[in-house]
């Protein structure tokens, strides 16, 4: 091992900074005959306190003598100024002098008095009162209150108090100015997460997005993925329907082609590795933020060229306990469902289906005429439906004292979707705390505990979505019925549902605990994380005997148990100090290292003598199976970042990152990841001080180096598989395990890097009625972790390489307007626009020629866009009577291709596969949201509509004739006879010889959120014990408009009936009611 | 405060602790390597049982396409599928597909991992053991190219374990491939063990199968090169199986196994648990292993019953009851639908044939619906009239009733029936599937003495086949390619790669073209399949030329 750097960081410790110092200092003084002001001097260089004072109220020239040791600040002022009318209050590390008056001792002019205090209600001492452009000016009282002499009347008083919003207000006739300061908690002051430490954002270089999780907690958002979705400019979230999923997310477009596309997601400062974000209750956040710049993200190295997500949860604000309950209660129902034959579509589609055969019969099976003659007839929709609640109550403590911060919650999710048997239950338990040991050490913890349910085998919507309208599902004993259509391609959807007991559920225990030393150095502190991640999964099946109308199902029995434990120990050292008031420097070192390791336990048993045990009956089989699984993967980091910042107006950013990973080659398990950033914040800058309405203009530049490891441990390894290589030699004999390679070995398999610019400008006009930013990026992905097709002659199929390059460039748009802002009523819309162009720009190069080469076996083409289809050209549908000689397959009702080509370059009157094309891809062209807020008093109204614009996807589902289409039911959609020769859509038993793709258009416009809510006055609570209440009613996903025609068009899958894709079906559409108290 | 720094020290050195020089270095838990499994005998075996697996995956659960869409089959579907329409076997076609991804990333991949890594010094293995072993591998190979070269004609060679790509693969020529066959299969013989009877054994390949394989591509080799000596190969192989030299192999005829089912001796060979040795029957040189829901046994996976068998729940009664699945029937799909060569012509000469008997093929069906008293019990009876085929009441008038005598109405070759332990619906047995079976070397040395002229030897070992079956014996003059291949449809139609005896023979169109149902349009260049277009398109470094006569040929 190279030599270790001593971790040593300079830095700002925000979690130092948090309260409880004035209470733990000690200080220890012994001055003689001094003036009170070299008292307070002293005091400041001895300790983090600074005096607030106005030296016309207090004779700092008086001269004591004041010997203290050990002694806690308060207690010296009490002795400094005891025998006077000063008071002291200490704010944290801000100590407020003020007189009992208050008063000014020149009585000329306006007196203007009043009192200041914040959202609450509560009095603000210590605010900045000063009449703008001169010195003149107050501190507030214990009790908040001012009071100023001498002031003209044209005079404006700006009022200023740390982490509150500066506020100007122009006296004129006034005496009297009282203000409410508002907590400065979203704009450019706000402070993020950056990733090992956090930062204003207004010093930010790099394209960084916060979400606040307020804004959005009227929502039924049980996963807090659905809180990103369609609101933050390049981040694209694709729901899959079902309960308690995780949605897939990609930011800024698709980078690697089979390494994944996932972004990092960091939980309080730990990477989550084996967990999901279904594994936090959404309440439990207090902020996400988003880096989706290589700069931003750079400090995770070599996970982060897919983005990072910061999620930090909650801590306590008040020093007062506050609970609250937030709870809402709802129903789903599918949000669009692809629409298949009716009763009498299916029988005509049997009539056509039949002459399309030539006469021969397409009788339907016993079972559906027996439906048929019975005057029945059912949706498969309605047979997988199930009655579909879901409700979600949490609630929290928190607060914090001078030592102790706290935050406990506990929340319960209880979510089905209307698929039958689609169900999840979550229960959370989180316990955040942060503690002040003395003046130099911190430790801490933020631990969650997730138990996740994810019991039933949920019906099939792939089965389904074959389904006779003239099924029958269940005998009239309730027992399911095998083939409900009578034909063995459709099997039940609902029968493994119903006769499956299934159990299936998740532990997740997530706990990092820190400690935070202050060195000896000022601005100089050493963090330690030691985070450990435990997940116990357990799945259990239980399938009892069926025999029934020739349908056979032996009793079956197994257990599943996985257990993972990933583990990271990180040690910080962070320097932060500002010299000569101008010049800021921040500094970060970071080394830790990883593991995850995975490992389980399966057992089978099949004939069970006796179905009474269910699943705990599994030694009961005459046949048992049993195996073994296990995978560790560990990885190295170190990290270094320096910021320098000047006058708050230029600053520079760098990072370097070094990681090594298990799962790459041999040859190649470093990697290393520098990046650079730099910000200016025009505004400040003389030459702009004139331009009034431009409140706040930054321009930002960073450039980076990312990494990808998304592969799984031992993928550089070749790899020889003992689970599906059983045999059984003779009759009765016991079994021969058989093992098999199943992958090629890559000594020199490494990082896929994306190395990436971004430009970006934040404003903010008109006293922040416009604000938002503009983000141009371009980002070269380069040695993909391809899986790449190989001439299977090799015996592999695919090869996993660091080959071939993607590019991605695009433009981010957010817009935040205050539209309307009179009497109480706010009208603000937030627009984002995120446009991507993914374009592959090298590939593997096979003829030697230098150059990369396309691989159409894959799909992948140079200068293309990746998920391109190449593919013949539609030309419409051969009709009766054209000469079909080019495609002499042909038969009118067919596909007609066009002649696109030939050996020669040219048409050549044949449709062969040189007529390929490139077609389009399936990647959107852009995805824009609009959130529109309206609120007036307490009543607030919040809409997002969502789109994605372009990109085609193959559905061979609107084609029958791939689908047994004598046999099954199809998609309601027209097809081609004799008597009907549309010139679209082809015969209804196209057997689509060359494998054709049928593409649609992915396009759609969704209402996606929808939320009504009502704060209730304070007036109206002040009898009883609650703080605030709000109720609200929301629904989400509640319209799409598009013109796909298969599942939902956002993840496009499931167009293959069959296919495992079918399981990402239907997304639902969900309506709730909600409650917030706070106590 | 210098504590506190000490403690900072101590930390950092606990942390960097664990970080040793291997500390990211990997080895799988739970998976072998090359490296750490073929080191003795023990493990280079147990590549061998995956060769098996993998033998048994031919198919993969595909239509038999080695038998459909030939002078025995055509399909019953209404559609241009399953080798109805020739036109429809394209280079993207999923049975191009399978055959060419099962031959090299299955079989090829493991039997050249076998036979590079054997070479390897340091394996601690006798060298009685290492030639057993690798004779087996080269066995599968061998019957692998077999494969291969009669279908797509020559086709690359890979001889070793590639442990990087390769994009240059370029086809070798028809000769090359049978020569590169027999010189496995002259290891081979060498080094496989005689056969033994030993029920852990079955399943096994012994050197009789390397010999009943030699004696076939010696013929193909023949006929490619026009030289007589291999047919005296050819018969010199096929008689080391009958003559006893490789191990007790003899035609069975006596009844046996499960006697209490009525039956004659030729369909006690495909009753459900009869195919190996340990049950009697001393004809099996190679069968393909089934066992009911054992791991590794494969249950439900023998299609045969399925693929093979009539559609007959489509028929129904003059009062509109369908004919029932049921455990003596399973449920058959008619997607291997037997010619009427085989129905018929081939039997007409000689019906009382016992492979022609009620045993063997099922001509008569009962009605069996117990909703329908009227029928139940008696015969589906039928008339054929203006094309279509009307099912006849009691009273043997016609019906409105019209039935697919193509898909679902048509005698079922009684040889795909057994035990169904799934569940009729299910369709499917876990019947043990014949590869190789002595009648067939008889008849392998009859053609090899009728390609070198001999015809008198070549009625004699025909007659031996003919003989067991009860048939009438046939003279030397009687004898000639037709009646070979007949003779071969009546033994062998189901276990018979009949496409690749036709390919083999060069006569795949010319017998389509004569006698399959449906697919008489076959034009000349449709005897060999098209190269899989994503192996063209992978192979990128090199042309992989297509077959001529198919889109992207020169």
């Amino acid at each position: 091992m190279r030599l270790m750097i001593l971790m040593f960081i300079l830095g700002i410790n925000s979690l130092l900074a948090a309260s409880g110092y004035s209470q733990s200092t000690k200080i220890s003084l012994k001055m003689a005959d001094t003036r009170v002001e070299d008292v307070l001097n002293n005091i400041e260089s001895k300790s983090e306190f600074f005096f607030l004072f106005n030296q016309k109220q207090i004779d700092v020239n008086r001269k004591v003598s004041i010997e203290a040791k050990d002694e806690k600040i308060s207690d010296i002022l009490d002795e400094l100024f005891a025998g006077t009318d000063v008071k002291h209050q200490v704010i944290d590390r801000q100590i407020v002098l003020t007189t009992t008056s208050g008063t000014e001792t020149q009585q000329q002019g306006k007196k203007v008095t009043g009192k200041i205090t914040d959202s609450s209600g509560a009095s603000l001492p210590g605010v900045s009162v000063v009449v703008k452009g001169t010195t003149t000016g107050v501190i507030t009282d214990n009790n908040g209150n001012y009071t100023l002499s001498n002031i003209s009347e044209n005079a404006t008083l700006q009022f200023s108090f740390v982490g509150m919003k500066m506020q100007e207000i122009i006296i004129a006739s006034q005496t009297n100015v009282n203000v409410v300061l508002a907590d400065e908690t979203i704009g450019i002051e706000e402070v993020v997460a950056i990733g090992y430490g956090t930062a204003r954002k207004k010093d930010l270089t790099g394209a960084l997005i916060r979400l606040n999780a307020d804004d959005k907690a009227t929502l039924p958002n049980i996963n807090a993925v659905q809180t990103m979705r369609g609101s933050v400019a390049g981040l694209r979230v694709t729901d899959n329907g079902k309960a308690g999923s995780d949605g897939s997310i990609v930011i800024r477009g698709n980078r690697s082609i089979t390494a994944g596309n996932e972004p990092l997601i960091v939980l309080d400062g730990i990477p989550m590795v084996g967990s999901k974000l279904s594994d936090i209750s959404s309440n439990d956040i207090e902020s996400i933020d988003i880096l989706k710049d290589a700069s931003s993200a750079a400090i995770y190295g070599s996970r982060a060229t897919n983005g990072v997500i910061l999620v930090t949860t909650k801590r306590g604000k008040n020093s007062k306990p506050v609970l609250s309950y937030s709870g809402y209660y709802g129903f789903s129902d599918f949000a669009r469902t692809p629409n298949l034959m009716g009763p009498d579509k299916y029988l005509q589609l049997k009539k056509d289906a039949s002459v399309f055969l030539g006469g021969q019969a397409t009788p339907l099976n016993p079972i559906e005429q027996e439906v048929l003659d019975a005057g029945g007839a059912s949706s498969p929709w309605d047979a997988i439906s199930q009655n579909a609640p879901m409700m979600n109550h949490d609630l929290s403590v928190a607060g914090k004292t001078d030592q102790v911060n706290y935050y406990f919650s506990g929340s319960y999710a209880d979510q089905k979707s209307v698929i039958m048997c689609d169900q999840f239950k979550r229960l959370t338990l989180r316990g955040n705390i942060d503690i002040k040991v003395n003046d130099w050490l911190n430790i801490g913890t933020n631990t969650g505990y997730t138990f996740k349910d994810y019991s039933g085998i949920e019906a099939n919507v792939g089965n389904a979505s074959i389904m006779s309208p003239f099924a029958k599902y269940k005998y009239d004993d309730g027992q399911p019925i095998s083939v409900p259509m009578g034909d063995v391609l459709a099997y039940n959807p609902i029968f493994d549902a119903l006769w499956i007991d299934n159990y299936q559920i998740t532990n997740n225990l997530f706990s990092n605990i820190y400690a935070n030393i202050k060195l000896p150095l000022e601005g100089l502190t050493y963090r330690l994380n030691v985070a450990n991640n435990l997940r116990y999964n357990e799945s259990k099946n239980f399938t009892p005997t069926y025999d029934r109308d020739g349908s056979k199902r032996t009793s079956f029995a197994s257990q599943n148990w996985s257990k993972g434990k990933d583990f990271t120990l990180e040690n910080i050292l962070k320097y932060n100090k500002t010299f000569n008031k101008i010049h800021n420097v921040d500094a970060t070192l970071m080394y830790g290292i990883e593991s995850t390791k995975n490992t389980g336990m399966y057992r089978s048993g099949s004939l069970l003598f006796s179905d009474a045990l269910g699943y705990y009956g599994v030694s009961l089989g005459d046949v048992q199976t049993a195996s073994a699984s296990g995978s560790e993967m560990k990885a190295v980091s170190s990290m270094a970042r320096a910021g320098y910042r000047l006058m708050d107006r230029y600053m520079l950013n760098l990072t370097i990152r070094r990681d090594g990973y298990s799962a790459f080659g041999s040859k190649n398990k470093y990697g290393n990841f520098p990046s650079v950033g730099l910000g200016w914040v025009v505004s400040e800058e003389n030459f702009l001080s004139d331009v009034k309405w431009l409140e706040f203009l930054k321009l930002r530049y960073s450039y980076g180096k990312n990494g990808n490891r998304a592969i799984s441990p031992y993928s550089s390894l070749s790899l020889m598989d003992a689970s599906n290589y059983k045999y059984v030699f003779g009759d009765g004999g016991v079994t021969s395990v058989g093992v098999s390679p199943i992958s090629m070995a890559n000594t020199n398999l490494g990082w896929e890097s994306t190395l990436a610019s971004n430009i970006g400008m934040d404003f903010n006009l008109f006293s922040g009625r416009i604000s938002g930013a503009f983000e141009y990026y371009n980002m070269n992905t380069k040695d993909l972790l391809l899986s790449s097709q190989i001439p299977n002659m090799t015996g592999y199929a695919t090869f996993t390489t660091n080959v071939g390059s993607v590019n991605n460039k695009g433009v981010e748009i957010t817009l935040n307007t205050v539209n309307v802002k009179t009497g109480g009523f706010e009208w603000a819309t937030t627009f984002t626009f995120a446009k991507n162009n993914n374009k592959i720009t090298d590939l593997m190069d096979i003829d030697g020629d230098g150059k990369g080469d396309d691989d159409p076996s894959n799909r992948r083409f140079i200068g293309k866009p990746m998920f391109s289809y190449l593919d013949y050209v539609w030309d419409g549908i051969w009709q009766v009577g054209d000469d079909m000689t080019m495609d002499p397959g042909a038969k009118p009702g067919f596909v007609k291709f066009k002649d696109v080509s030939g050996p020669e370059g040219v048409p050549d009157g044949k449709i062969d596969p040189l007529d390929r094309q490139i077609l389009s891809s399936s990647l959107p062209d852009y995805t824009a949201g609009v959130t529109n807020n309206l609120s007036y008093k307490g009543i607030t109204l919040s809409v997002l509509f969502y789109t994605s614009q372009g990109g085609k996807a193959s559905n061979t589902w609107i084609n029958p004739g791939t689908n047994f289409y004598a046999r099954l039911n199809q998609l309601d959609l027209p097809y081609w006879t004799p008597e009907n020769p549309l010139k679209d859509r082809p015969s209804v038993g196209y057997p689509n010889p060359k494998g054709y793709g049928f593409y649609e258009d992915r396009s759609f416009i969704r209402l996606q959120d929808l939320s009504l809510s009502f704060e209730l006055p304070k007036s109206f609570l002040a009898k009883t014990k609650l703080n605030s209440m709000k109720v609200f009613v929301s629904g989400k996903n509640l319209a799409t408009w598009t013109k796909w025609n298969g599942w939902d068009p956002e993840h496009a899958a499931g167009y293959d009936p069959y296919g495992a894709a079918s399981q990402s079906g239907p997304i639902m559409k969900s309506f709730v009611v909600g409650l917030n108290l706070n106590f | 405060m210098k504590k506190i720094i000490y403690i900072i020290l101590i930390l950092v050195a606990v942390s960097t602790g664990a970080c040793k020089e291997n500390y990211l270095n990997e080895t799988p838990l739970d998976k072998f390597s090359p490296e750490n499994l073929l080191v003795n005998k023990a493990g280079f075996e147990s590549v061998i049982y995956a060769l098996h697996v993998s033998a048994r995956d031919e198919e993969g659960g595909n239509i038999p396409a080695m038998a459909v869409g030939t002078d025995v089959a055509t399909s019953g579907v209404g559609d241009g599928r399953f080798f109805n329409n020739y036109k429809e076997i394209t280079p993207t076609n999923g049975d191009v597909n399978q055959w060419w991804d099962w031959a090299y990333t299955k079989i090829l991949k493991n039997a050249n991992l076998i036979i590079t890594r054997a070479e390897n010094p340091d394996i601690k293995w006798t060298e009685a053991e290492k030639n057993s072993i690798v004779a087996e591998a080269k066995f599968f190979r061998a019957y692998t190219y077999n494969v291969l070269v009669n279908i797509y004609n020559g086709v690359p060679i890979v001889d070793k374990e590639f442990t990087e790509p390769k994009y240059d693969f370029v086809r070798s020529s028809r000769l090359e491939v049978l020569k590169f066959i027999e010189s496995d299969l002259d290891y081979a013989v060498l080094y496989l063990p005689n056969v033994v009877t030993d029920s852990k054994k079955d399943g096994r390949i012994f050197k009789a199968a390397a010999y009943h394989l030699l004696s076939e591509v010696c013929i193909s080799l023949g006929k490619e090169t026009g030289t007589a000596t291999y047919y005296d190969k050819s018969i010199a192989s096929a008689t080391k199986v009958i003559d006893g030299s490789t191990g007790q192999y003899k035609l069975m005829t006596s009844r046996f196994g499960n006697l209490a089912r009525p039956g004659d001796v030729f369909s006690d060979l495909f009753w459900t648990g009869q195919q190996n040795r340990a049950s009697g029957n001393l004809e099996t040189i190679w069968a393909l292993q089934y066992e009911y829901i054992t791991p590794g046994g494969g249950t439900g996976n023998n299609n045969h019953d399925r693929w093979w068998g009539p559609k007959f729940e489509d028929v129904t009664d003059p009062t509109g009851k369908k004919l029932l699945v049921c455990d003596s029937l399973g449920r058959s799909q008619g997607g291997v639908r037997p010619n009427n060569y085989y129905f018929y012509d081939i039997w007409k000469d000689n019906w009382n044939d016992m492979r022609n008997s009620k045993y063997n093929i099922r001509r008569t069906w009962f009605w069996n619906n117990t909703a329908s008293p009227t029928y139940l019990r008696t015969p589906v009876k039928t008339v054929v009239e203006g094309g279509k085929v009307y099912i006849l009441k009691l009273d043997g008038t016609k019906s409105s009733i019209t039935v697919d005598s193509v898909r679902a109405f048509y005698p079922q070759i009684r040889k795909i029936e057994g035990l169904m332990p799934n569940g009729p619906a299910n369709g499917r047995t876990d019947n043990d599937q014949y590869r190789m079976r002595l009648a067939e070397t008889y008849l392998l040395r009859a053609e090899a003495y009728f390609h070198k002229g001999d015809a008198v030897l070549a009625a004699s070992d025909i007659n031996i086949v003919r003989a067991r079956a009860q048939a009438k014996l046939v003279t030397s003059a009687q004898i000639n390619l037709d009646y070979i291949l007949d003779e071969r449809a009546r033994e062998l139609t189901v276990e018979e790669s009949r496409r690749k005896t036709l390919c083999r023979l060069g006569i795949l169109v010319d017998r389509v073209k004569k006698y399959n149902m449906k697919s008489k349009d076959i034009e000349a260049y449709q005897q060999w399949w098209p190269i899989p277009q994503k192996a063209i398109d992978a192979n990128r470094g090199a042309e992989l030329l297509q077959n001529p006569g198919y889109p992207g040929a020169k």
